[in-house]
Protein backbone atom coordinates (compact mmCIF):
# COMPACT_ATOMS: atom_id res chain seq x y z
CA UNK A 1 0.00 0.00 0.00
CA UNK A 2 1.28 3.49 -0.73
CA UNK A 3 1.15 6.33 1.78
CA UNK A 4 -1.56 8.22 -0.15
CA UNK A 5 -3.62 5.02 -0.33
CA UNK A 6 -3.21 4.48 3.40
CA UNK A 7 -4.24 8.05 4.10
CA UNK A 8 -7.30 7.79 1.85
CA UNK A 9 -8.34 4.58 3.55
CA UNK A 10 -7.88 6.03 7.05
CA UNK A 11 -9.77 9.22 6.16
CA UNK A 12 -12.70 7.24 4.81
CA UNK A 13 -12.96 4.34 7.23
CA UNK A 14 -11.64 5.16 10.68
CA UNK A 15 -13.36 6.84 13.60
CA UNK A 16 -10.42 8.36 15.43
CA UNK A 17 -12.49 8.83 18.57
CA UNK A 18 -12.91 5.04 18.80
CA UNK A 19 -9.86 3.01 19.93
CA UNK A 20 -11.30 -0.17 18.38
CA UNK A 21 -11.61 1.53 15.02
CA UNK A 22 -8.05 2.81 15.35
CA UNK A 23 -6.79 -0.65 16.23
CA UNK A 24 -8.48 -2.13 13.17
CA UNK A 25 -6.39 0.24 11.05
CA UNK A 26 -3.43 -1.91 12.08
CA UNK A 27 -4.13 -4.15 9.10
CA UNK A 28 -3.67 -1.31 6.61
CA UNK A 29 -0.69 -0.06 8.59
CA UNK A 30 0.92 -3.48 8.07
CA UNK A 31 0.15 -3.25 4.36
CA UNK A 32 1.88 0.13 4.28
CA UNK A 33 4.75 -1.42 6.18
CA UNK A 34 5.18 -3.99 3.42
CA UNK A 35 5.99 -1.09 1.12
CA UNK A 36 9.76 -1.08 1.65
CA UNK A 37 10.37 2.06 -0.41
CA UNK A 38 7.87 4.65 0.78
CA UNK A 39 9.79 5.80 3.84
CA UNK A 40 13.18 6.06 2.15
CA UNK A 41 11.49 8.03 -0.65
CA UNK A 42 9.91 10.30 1.96
CA UNK A 43 13.26 10.83 3.67
CA UNK A 44 14.95 11.58 0.36
CA UNK A 45 12.35 14.27 -0.41
CA UNK A 46 12.69 15.66 3.11
CA UNK A 47 16.45 15.83 2.86
CA UNK A 48 16.38 17.54 -0.54
CA UNK A 49 13.87 20.05 0.82
CA UNK A 50 15.74 20.87 3.99
CA UNK A 51 19.41 20.54 3.15
CA UNK A 52 19.63 24.08 1.78
CA UNK A 53 16.67 25.57 3.65
CA UNK A 54 17.25 28.50 6.02
CA UNK A 55 16.81 27.02 9.49
CA UNK A 56 14.61 29.95 10.49
CA UNK A 57 12.07 28.80 7.91
CA UNK A 58 11.89 25.18 9.00
CA UNK A 59 10.04 23.69 11.93
CA UNK A 60 10.76 20.26 13.28
CA UNK A 61 9.95 18.28 16.38
CA UNK A 62 11.64 15.20 17.72
CA UNK A 63 10.02 12.87 15.24
CA UNK A 64 9.06 13.23 11.59
CA UNK A 65 5.45 13.82 10.63
CA UNK A 66 4.91 11.88 7.43
CA UNK A 67 1.20 12.49 6.89
CA UNK A 68 -1.71 14.47 8.26
CA UNK A 69 -5.29 13.39 7.85
CA UNK A 70 -8.75 14.16 9.16
CA UNK A 71 -8.40 13.94 12.93
CA UNK A 72 -4.98 12.24 13.02
CA UNK A 73 -1.37 12.42 11.96
CA UNK A 74 1.33 9.87 11.23
CA UNK A 75 4.92 10.05 12.34
CA UNK A 76 8.08 8.01 11.97
CA UNK A 77 10.32 7.48 14.98
CA UNK A 78 13.94 6.46 14.89
CA UNK A 79 15.44 4.24 17.58
CA UNK A 80 19.14 3.63 18.00
CA UNK A 81 21.12 1.14 20.06
CA UNK A 82 22.65 3.01 22.98
CA UNK A 83 26.20 2.49 21.74
CA UNK A 84 25.33 4.13 18.40
CA UNK A 85 23.95 7.37 19.83
CA UNK A 86 25.71 10.72 19.59
CA UNK A 87 25.39 13.35 22.34
CA UNK A 88 22.74 15.13 20.27
CA UNK A 89 20.73 11.99 19.70
CA UNK A 90 20.83 11.04 23.37
CA UNK A 91 18.81 14.19 24.13
CA UNK A 92 15.99 13.00 21.85
CA UNK A 93 15.43 9.54 23.23
CA UNK A 94 13.34 8.73 26.32
CA UNK A 95 14.80 5.28 26.95
CA UNK A 96 14.52 3.64 30.35
CA UNK A 97 11.81 6.05 31.51
CA UNK A 98 8.39 4.62 32.31
CA UNK A 99 5.63 6.79 30.87
CA UNK A 100 2.10 6.71 29.56
CA UNK A 101 0.63 8.71 26.68
CA UNK A 102 -2.19 11.22 26.80
CA UNK A 103 -3.37 10.12 23.39
CA UNK A 104 -4.15 6.84 21.68
CA UNK A 105 -1.24 5.61 19.56
CA UNK A 106 -1.21 2.84 16.99
CA UNK A 107 2.38 1.74 16.47
CA UNK A 108 4.10 -0.50 13.92
CA UNK A 109 7.72 -1.57 13.78
CA UNK A 110 8.77 -0.88 10.22
CA UNK A 111 12.35 -2.04 10.21
CA UNK A 112 15.20 -3.11 12.42
CA UNK A 113 15.15 -5.40 15.44
CA UNK A 114 12.54 -3.31 17.22
CA UNK A 115 12.72 -2.25 20.85
CA UNK A 116 11.87 -4.20 23.96
CA UNK A 117 9.24 -2.71 26.17
CA UNK A 118 8.02 -3.41 29.68
CA UNK A 119 4.29 -2.81 30.02
CA UNK A 120 1.80 -2.03 32.76
CA UNK A 121 -1.73 -0.69 32.92
CA UNK A 122 -3.24 1.74 35.41
CA UNK A 123 -6.46 3.61 36.15
CA UNK A 124 -6.08 7.30 35.24
CA UNK A 125 -9.31 8.23 37.03
CA UNK A 126 -7.87 7.05 40.35
CA UNK A 127 -4.77 9.19 39.99
CA UNK A 128 -4.58 12.72 41.39
CA UNK A 129 -1.53 13.50 39.22
CA UNK A 130 1.02 15.23 41.44
CA UNK A 131 4.74 14.51 41.53
CA UNK A 132 5.52 11.96 44.23
CA UNK A 133 2.14 10.26 44.03
CA UNK A 134 2.18 6.48 44.38
CA UNK A 135 0.10 4.86 41.67
CA UNK A 136 -1.20 1.28 41.56
CA UNK A 137 -0.17 -0.46 38.34
CA UNK A 138 -0.84 -3.86 36.81
CA UNK A 139 2.26 -5.52 35.25
CA UNK A 140 1.91 -7.03 31.76
CA UNK A 141 5.49 -8.23 31.37
CA UNK A 142 8.21 -7.67 28.82
CA UNK A 143 7.40 -7.54 25.14
CA UNK A 144 9.72 -7.44 22.14
CA UNK A 145 8.12 -5.09 19.63
CA UNK A 146 9.52 -6.81 16.58
CA UNK A 147 9.53 -5.82 12.92
CA UNK A 148 5.99 -6.26 11.60
CA UNK A 149 4.29 -6.06 15.01
CA UNK A 150 1.34 -3.71 15.57
CA UNK A 151 0.64 -2.34 19.05
CA UNK A 152 -2.07 0.00 20.30
CA UNK A 153 -1.02 2.13 23.27
CA UNK A 154 -4.22 3.26 24.95
CA UNK A 155 -4.60 6.81 26.16
CA UNK A 156 -3.77 7.10 29.85
CA UNK A 157 -4.10 3.34 30.39
CA UNK A 158 -0.87 1.79 29.19
CA UNK A 159 2.49 2.56 30.74
CA UNK A 160 5.70 1.39 29.14
CA UNK A 161 9.47 1.60 29.33
CA UNK A 162 11.33 1.49 26.01
CA UNK A 163 14.72 -0.19 25.98
CA UNK A 164 17.19 0.50 23.17
CA UNK A 165 16.93 -1.90 20.23
CA UNK A 166 19.71 -4.23 19.14
CA UNK A 167 19.86 -2.61 15.70
CA UNK A 168 18.67 0.80 14.40
CA UNK A 169 14.90 0.61 14.11
CA UNK A 170 12.01 2.68 12.83
CA UNK A 171 8.44 2.66 14.10
CA UNK A 172 5.41 4.27 12.47
CA UNK A 173 2.70 5.83 14.63
CA UNK A 174 -0.87 6.87 13.88
CA UNK A 175 -2.06 9.38 16.49
CA UNK A 176 -5.52 10.95 16.79
CA UNK A 177 -5.33 14.70 17.30
CA UNK A 178 -8.33 15.19 19.54
CA UNK A 179 -6.01 15.05 22.55
CA UNK A 180 -8.82 15.58 25.00
CA UNK A 181 -8.79 19.35 24.59
CA UNK A 182 -5.43 19.75 26.29
CA UNK A 183 -6.87 18.49 29.59
CA UNK A 184 -5.18 15.13 30.05
CA UNK A 185 -1.75 14.79 31.56
CA UNK A 186 1.10 12.52 30.52
CA UNK A 187 3.13 11.04 33.35
CA UNK A 188 6.61 9.69 33.87
CA UNK A 189 6.95 7.08 36.58
CA UNK A 190 9.64 5.49 38.66
CA UNK A 191 8.88 1.76 38.49
CA UNK A 192 11.49 -0.50 40.11
CA UNK A 193 11.03 -3.60 37.95
CA UNK A 194 8.87 -5.37 35.42
CA UNK A 195 6.74 -7.07 38.10
CA UNK A 196 6.14 -3.95 40.19
CA UNK A 197 2.57 -3.21 41.20
CA UNK A 198 3.26 0.38 42.22
CA UNK A 199 5.00 3.27 40.56
CA UNK A 200 5.72 6.85 41.61
CA UNK A 201 5.01 9.86 39.40
CA UNK A 202 8.36 11.62 38.91
CA UNK A 203 7.46 14.31 36.42
CA UNK A 204 5.12 15.24 33.60
CA UNK A 205 5.70 15.21 29.87
CA UNK A 206 5.64 18.30 27.70
CA UNK A 207 2.00 19.16 27.09
CA UNK A 208 -0.46 22.04 27.29
CA UNK A 209 -0.82 21.32 30.99
CA UNK A 210 2.93 21.40 31.51
CA UNK A 211 3.20 24.66 29.56
CA UNK A 212 0.58 26.13 31.87
CA UNK A 213 2.53 24.89 34.88
CA UNK A 214 5.71 26.63 33.76
CA UNK A 215 3.75 29.81 33.00
CA UNK A 216 2.22 29.77 36.49
CA UNK A 217 5.63 29.07 38.01
CA UNK A 218 6.97 32.17 36.25
CA UNK A 219 3.91 34.12 37.35
CA UNK A 220 4.56 33.14 40.95
CA UNK A 221 7.67 35.33 40.85
CA UNK A 222 5.68 38.42 39.92
CA UNK A 223 3.86 39.79 42.90
CA UNK A 224 1.28 42.00 41.22
CA UNK A 225 -2.50 42.35 41.64
CA UNK A 226 -3.18 41.46 37.99
CA UNK A 227 -1.19 38.22 38.24
CA UNK A 228 -2.73 37.34 41.60
CA UNK A 229 -6.22 37.85 40.17
CA UNK A 230 -5.47 35.73 37.12
CA UNK A 231 -4.00 32.89 39.18
CA UNK A 232 -6.93 33.02 41.62
CA UNK A 233 -9.29 32.83 38.69
CA UNK A 234 -7.66 29.63 37.41
CA UNK A 235 -7.34 28.12 40.88
CA UNK A 236 -11.01 28.51 41.67
CA UNK A 237 -12.51 27.36 38.40
CA UNK A 238 -10.87 25.62 35.47
CA UNK A 239 -11.53 22.37 33.65
CA UNK A 240 -8.05 21.03 34.32
CA UNK A 241 -7.50 19.91 37.92
CA UNK A 242 -3.72 19.91 37.71
CA UNK A 243 -3.70 23.43 36.32
CA UNK A 244 -5.75 24.53 39.31
CA UNK A 245 -3.24 22.76 41.58
CA UNK A 246 -0.30 24.52 39.88
CA UNK A 247 -2.10 27.87 40.07
CA UNK A 248 -2.56 27.38 43.82
CA UNK A 249 1.14 26.65 44.26
CA UNK A 250 2.06 29.78 42.32
CA UNK A 251 -0.46 31.84 44.28
CA UNK A 252 1.17 30.74 47.52
CA UNK A 253 4.40 32.36 46.32
CA UNK A 254 3.05 35.62 45.00
CA UNK A 255 0.36 36.33 47.58
CA UNK A 256 0.15 34.16 50.71
CA UNK A 257 -2.86 36.20 51.90
CA UNK A 258 -4.95 35.69 48.78
CA UNK A 259 -3.74 32.08 48.64
CA UNK A 260 -5.13 31.48 52.12
CA UNK A 261 -8.47 33.06 51.20
CA UNK A 262 -8.76 30.99 48.04
CA UNK A 263 -7.87 27.77 49.85
CA UNK A 264 -10.61 28.40 52.39
CA UNK A 265 -13.00 29.15 49.59
CA UNK A 266 -12.14 25.79 48.03
CA UNK A 267 -12.31 23.66 51.17
CA UNK A 268 -15.32 21.71 49.89
CA UNK A 269 -13.89 21.30 46.38
CA UNK A 270 -14.12 17.73 45.10
CA UNK A 271 -11.39 17.73 42.46
CA UNK A 272 -8.97 15.05 43.76
CA UNK A 273 -5.72 16.91 43.12
CA UNK A 274 -7.13 20.11 44.59
CA UNK A 275 -8.28 18.18 47.67
CA UNK A 276 -4.80 16.71 47.92
CA UNK A 277 -3.27 20.20 47.76
CA UNK A 278 -5.61 21.53 50.43
CA UNK A 279 -4.64 18.63 52.67
CA UNK A 280 -0.96 19.64 52.34
CA UNK A 281 -1.77 23.15 53.56
CA UNK A 282 -3.75 21.89 56.51
CA UNK A 283 -7.29 22.14 55.19
CA UNK B 1 2.29 40.19 22.86
CA UNK B 2 2.51 42.63 25.75
CA UNK B 3 -0.20 45.23 25.90
CA UNK B 4 1.13 48.68 24.96
CA UNK B 5 0.80 51.42 27.52
CA UNK B 6 -0.91 54.66 26.46
CA UNK B 7 0.86 57.86 25.49
CA UNK B 8 4.59 58.17 24.89
CA UNK B 9 5.29 54.68 26.23
CA UNK B 10 3.09 53.23 23.49
CA UNK B 11 5.10 55.07 20.84
CA UNK B 12 8.44 54.05 22.35
CA UNK B 13 7.43 50.39 22.45
CA UNK B 14 6.03 50.33 18.94
CA UNK B 15 8.89 52.36 17.49
CA UNK B 16 11.44 49.94 18.87
CA UNK B 17 9.65 46.85 17.57
CA UNK B 18 9.12 48.56 14.23
CA UNK B 19 12.78 49.47 13.91
CA UNK B 20 13.85 45.93 14.78
CA UNK B 21 11.43 44.48 12.28
CA UNK B 22 12.64 46.85 9.54
CA UNK B 23 16.32 46.18 10.24
CA UNK B 24 18.21 43.47 8.41
CA UNK B 25 19.17 40.43 10.46
CA UNK B 26 22.16 41.25 12.68
CA UNK B 27 23.39 40.68 16.20
CA UNK B 28 20.90 41.97 18.76
CA UNK B 29 23.79 43.41 20.80
CA UNK B 30 23.66 46.43 18.44
CA UNK B 31 20.28 47.24 19.93
CA UNK B 32 21.24 47.03 23.60
CA UNK B 33 20.70 50.73 24.41
CA UNK B 34 17.37 50.90 22.57
CA UNK B 35 16.26 47.67 24.18
CA UNK B 36 16.93 49.10 27.61
CA UNK B 37 14.56 52.00 26.83
CA UNK B 38 11.96 49.65 25.38
CA UNK B 39 12.15 47.33 28.38
CA UNK B 40 11.17 50.17 30.70
CA UNK B 41 7.85 50.44 28.85
CA UNK B 42 6.92 46.77 29.16
CA UNK B 43 4.50 45.79 31.89
CA UNK B 44 5.60 42.28 32.78
CA UNK B 45 2.64 41.89 35.11
CA UNK B 46 0.22 42.68 32.33
CA UNK B 47 1.94 40.37 29.85
CA UNK B 48 1.91 37.43 32.23
CA UNK B 49 -1.61 37.94 33.53
CA UNK B 50 -2.95 38.20 29.96
CA UNK B 51 -1.26 34.95 29.00
CA UNK B 52 -2.78 33.22 32.03
CA UNK B 53 -6.20 34.48 31.03
CA UNK B 54 -5.69 33.23 27.46
CA UNK B 55 -5.07 29.78 28.94
CA UNK B 56 -8.15 30.17 31.11
CA UNK B 57 -10.29 31.09 28.10
CA UNK B 58 -9.53 27.76 26.41
CA UNK B 59 -7.52 24.75 27.52
CA UNK B 60 -6.52 24.27 23.88
CA UNK B 61 -4.40 27.43 24.02
CA UNK B 62 -0.74 26.49 24.44
CA UNK B 63 1.01 28.92 26.77
CA UNK B 64 3.73 30.77 24.86
CA UNK B 65 6.58 29.23 26.84
CA UNK B 66 9.65 28.87 24.62
CA UNK B 67 11.30 26.88 27.38
CA UNK B 68 10.33 25.99 30.97
CA UNK B 69 11.59 29.37 32.17
CA UNK B 70 11.00 31.65 29.16
CA UNK B 71 7.70 33.25 28.15
CA UNK B 72 7.77 34.60 24.61
CA UNK B 73 6.18 38.02 24.32
CA UNK B 74 7.20 38.99 20.81
CA UNK B 75 8.67 37.21 17.80
CA UNK B 76 10.01 38.91 14.71
CA UNK B 77 11.48 37.32 11.61
CA UNK B 78 14.98 37.25 13.11
CA UNK B 79 14.62 38.16 16.79
CA UNK B 80 12.49 37.31 19.78
CA UNK B 81 11.74 38.89 23.14
CA UNK B 82 11.09 36.76 26.20
CA UNK B 83 10.54 37.11 29.92
CA UNK B 84 13.08 34.73 31.42
CA UNK B 85 13.39 33.64 35.05
CA UNK B 86 16.48 32.16 36.65
CA UNK B 87 16.43 30.66 40.10
CA UNK B 88 19.87 29.27 40.84
CA UNK B 89 21.78 29.95 43.99
CA UNK B 90 24.95 28.31 42.65
CA UNK B 91 26.82 28.30 39.38
CA UNK B 92 25.69 25.52 37.10
CA UNK B 93 28.26 22.91 36.08
CA UNK B 94 28.89 22.37 33.21
CA UNK B 95 28.67 25.83 31.67
CA UNK B 96 26.78 25.86 28.41
CA UNK B 97 27.26 28.37 25.61
CA UNK B 98 24.40 30.74 24.85
CA UNK B 99 22.32 29.54 21.89
CA UNK B 100 22.54 33.00 20.27
CA UNK B 101 23.48 36.60 21.00
CA UNK B 102 21.24 38.01 23.73
CA UNK B 103 20.63 41.31 25.47
CA UNK B 104 19.36 40.95 29.03
CA UNK B 105 17.44 43.68 30.82
CA UNK B 106 17.35 42.89 34.52
CA UNK B 107 14.10 43.26 36.39
CA UNK B 108 15.68 42.13 39.64
CA UNK B 109 19.24 42.11 41.02
CA UNK B 110 21.70 39.29 40.43
CA UNK B 111 25.34 38.29 40.64
CA UNK B 112 26.92 37.85 37.23
CA UNK B 113 29.90 35.59 36.55
CA UNK B 114 31.61 36.05 33.23
CA UNK B 115 33.66 33.51 31.23
CA UNK B 116 35.64 34.38 28.11
CA UNK B 117 35.72 31.80 25.32
CA UNK B 118 39.20 31.07 24.01
CA UNK B 119 40.11 28.90 21.06
CA UNK B 120 36.39 28.64 20.34
CA UNK B 121 34.82 28.37 16.91
CA UNK B 122 31.26 27.13 17.28
CA UNK B 123 31.23 25.03 14.10
CA UNK B 124 34.54 23.26 14.76
CA UNK B 125 34.85 21.35 18.03
CA UNK B 126 38.25 21.98 19.57
CA UNK B 127 39.11 20.08 22.76
CA UNK B 128 41.66 22.81 23.55
CA UNK B 129 38.99 25.53 23.70
CA UNK B 130 38.44 27.02 27.13
CA UNK B 131 35.88 29.07 29.05
CA UNK B 132 38.11 31.29 31.18
CA UNK B 133 36.67 32.88 34.30
CA UNK B 134 36.83 36.68 34.12
CA UNK B 135 35.21 37.72 37.37
CA UNK B 136 31.98 38.40 39.24
CA UNK B 137 30.00 41.60 39.44
CA UNK B 138 26.68 42.64 40.94
CA UNK B 139 23.84 43.55 38.62
CA UNK B 140 21.03 45.90 39.64
CA UNK B 141 17.46 46.07 38.43
CA UNK B 142 17.40 48.27 35.32
CA UNK B 143 20.86 47.19 34.16
CA UNK B 144 21.35 45.79 30.69
CA UNK B 145 23.96 43.18 29.70
CA UNK B 146 24.70 42.32 26.07
CA UNK B 147 26.17 38.87 25.44
CA UNK B 148 28.04 37.97 22.27
CA UNK B 149 27.64 34.21 22.24
CA UNK B 150 30.79 33.68 20.17
CA UNK B 151 32.91 35.37 22.83
CA UNK B 152 31.55 34.72 26.29
CA UNK B 153 29.28 32.87 28.64
CA UNK B 154 27.58 34.61 31.54
CA UNK B 155 26.11 32.81 34.49
CA UNK B 156 23.64 34.35 36.94
CA UNK B 157 23.25 33.51 40.60
CA UNK B 158 21.11 34.90 43.36
CA UNK B 159 19.45 33.78 46.57
CA UNK B 160 16.18 35.11 45.09
CA UNK B 161 14.74 34.30 41.64
CA UNK B 162 16.04 36.55 38.89
CA UNK B 163 13.65 38.04 36.35
CA UNK B 164 14.89 39.35 33.03
CA UNK B 165 13.55 40.61 29.76
CA UNK B 166 15.70 39.18 26.97
CA UNK B 167 16.14 40.14 23.33
CA UNK B 168 17.71 37.27 21.36
CA UNK B 169 18.59 36.37 17.82
CA UNK B 170 16.33 33.61 16.57
CA UNK B 171 19.10 32.14 14.45
CA UNK B 172 20.91 29.88 16.84
CA UNK B 173 24.53 28.86 16.78
CA UNK B 174 24.80 25.50 15.13
CA UNK B 175 26.04 23.76 18.26
CA UNK B 176 25.79 24.09 22.02
CA UNK B 177 29.07 23.45 23.85
CA UNK B 178 29.52 22.37 27.44
CA UNK B 179 32.54 23.53 29.43
CA UNK B 180 33.59 22.09 32.76
CA UNK B 181 33.19 24.84 35.38
CA UNK B 182 36.34 24.71 37.48
CA UNK B 183 38.95 24.50 34.71
CA UNK B 184 36.90 25.64 31.74
CA UNK B 185 37.70 22.54 29.68
CA UNK B 186 35.56 21.91 26.59
CA UNK B 187 33.61 18.73 27.28
CA UNK B 188 31.29 18.14 24.33
CA UNK B 189 29.11 19.77 21.71
CA UNK B 190 25.68 18.88 20.40
CA UNK B 191 23.15 20.22 17.95
CA UNK B 192 21.13 23.30 18.87
CA UNK B 193 18.68 22.42 16.12
CA UNK B 194 16.73 19.19 16.40
CA UNK B 195 16.42 19.35 12.60
CA UNK B 196 20.15 18.68 12.37
CA UNK B 197 19.86 15.67 14.65
CA UNK B 198 16.93 14.42 12.63
CA UNK B 199 18.90 14.63 9.39
CA UNK B 200 21.78 12.75 10.99
CA UNK B 201 19.35 10.06 12.11
CA UNK B 202 17.87 9.83 8.64
CA UNK B 203 21.34 9.38 7.19
CA UNK B 204 22.02 6.55 9.67
CA UNK B 205 18.75 4.81 8.85
CA UNK B 206 19.24 5.16 5.10
CA UNK B 207 22.74 3.76 5.50
CA UNK B 208 21.33 0.75 7.34
CA UNK B 209 18.33 -0.11 5.25
CA UNK B 210 18.12 1.85 2.00
CA UNK B 211 19.52 1.07 -1.43
CA UNK B 212 21.43 2.90 -4.10
CA UNK B 213 18.43 5.10 -4.91
CA UNK B 214 19.10 6.94 -1.62
CA UNK B 215 22.66 7.87 -2.56
CA UNK B 216 21.72 11.14 -4.35
CA UNK B 217 20.00 12.60 -1.26
CA UNK B 218 22.93 11.53 0.93
CA UNK B 219 25.32 13.16 -1.53
CA UNK B 220 23.23 16.34 -1.23
CA UNK B 221 23.86 16.18 2.54
CA UNK B 222 27.59 16.41 1.85
CA UNK B 223 26.92 20.05 0.91
CA UNK B 224 25.26 20.86 4.26
CA UNK B 225 26.82 23.48 6.57
CA UNK B 226 27.06 21.04 9.46
CA UNK B 227 30.11 18.79 9.58
CA UNK B 228 28.28 16.23 11.70
CA UNK B 229 25.59 15.89 9.04
CA UNK B 230 28.22 15.58 6.32
CA UNK B 231 30.01 12.89 8.28
CA UNK B 232 26.88 10.80 8.84
CA UNK B 233 26.00 11.16 5.16
CA UNK B 234 29.45 9.97 4.03
CA UNK B 235 29.30 7.02 6.40
CA UNK B 236 25.83 6.09 5.15
CA UNK B 237 26.97 6.27 1.52
CA UNK B 238 29.89 3.99 2.39
CA UNK B 239 27.50 1.40 3.83
CA UNK B 240 25.37 1.39 0.70
CA UNK B 241 28.11 1.58 -1.95
CA UNK B 242 31.79 1.56 -0.92
CA UNK B 243 32.97 3.15 -4.16
CA UNK B 244 30.65 6.13 -3.74
CA UNK B 245 31.60 6.16 -0.06
CA UNK B 246 35.28 6.59 -0.89
CA UNK B 247 34.42 9.59 -3.06
CA UNK B 248 32.39 11.04 -0.20
CA UNK B 249 35.26 10.67 2.25
CA UNK B 250 37.67 12.21 -0.28
CA UNK B 251 35.39 15.22 -0.23
CA UNK B 252 35.53 15.34 3.57
CA UNK B 253 39.30 14.96 3.53
CA UNK B 254 39.40 18.41 1.90
CA UNK B 255 37.36 19.97 4.74
CA UNK B 256 38.62 23.14 6.42
CA UNK B 257 37.66 21.55 9.75
CA UNK B 258 40.89 19.82 10.79
CA UNK B 259 39.20 17.11 12.86
CA UNK B 260 36.96 16.21 9.90
CA UNK B 261 39.77 16.26 7.33
CA UNK B 262 42.05 14.21 9.63
CA UNK B 263 39.36 11.64 10.41
CA UNK B 264 38.37 11.38 6.75
CA UNK B 265 42.02 10.90 5.70
CA UNK B 266 42.44 8.18 8.31
CA UNK B 267 39.28 6.49 7.10
CA UNK B 268 40.55 6.51 3.53
CA UNK B 269 43.89 5.10 4.66
CA UNK B 270 42.18 2.24 6.48
CA UNK B 271 39.97 1.55 3.48
CA UNK B 272 43.01 1.45 1.26
CA UNK B 273 44.71 -1.07 3.53
CA UNK B 274 41.55 -3.12 3.66
CA UNK B 275 41.38 -3.41 -0.10
CA UNK B 276 45.08 -4.16 -0.60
Amino acid sequence: MTLPEFKDYADANVDFHDPESLFALGEQLSMLGNNRDFLSNFMADFIHQHVKMDVLKSTISQSITIAKGRGYYMRANFWLPEADMTESEAYLFAYHQAHDHNFEMLSYTYCGSGYRTELWTYDYEKVKGHVGEVVDINPLGLHHFECGDVLLYRCNQDIHIQRPPDTPSITLNVIPTQNHLGLRDQYFFNIPDVDSTQGVITHHATSNIEARRTLFQLAGLVKSPAVVTALSDVATSYDCGRSRFEALKALAKCSPEVHSDVCHQLRDDRTPIVKHYLSTVGL
Amino acid sequence: MGQALPGPFFDAMNNFLQSLGDSPEQSVVHFAADFQQYAKTVSIEEVISKEILRCKATSRHTAAMRSPNALNIHSGSWFCIDVIAYGDAQLIDPLTTHPSDTVFYFLSPANLSSFKLEGYDNGVFNPAARAVFQGNRPISAGDVVAVQSSEEIISLTSSEPILTLALSNRRLNRFAWDFELSQGIALRHYNNYSLSTMMELMAKMLGCYAGESSIPCLQAMLEHDSDTIKWQAAYAIMRIDPRSGIEAFKQLAASTNPSVSRSAALTLEKLQHATV
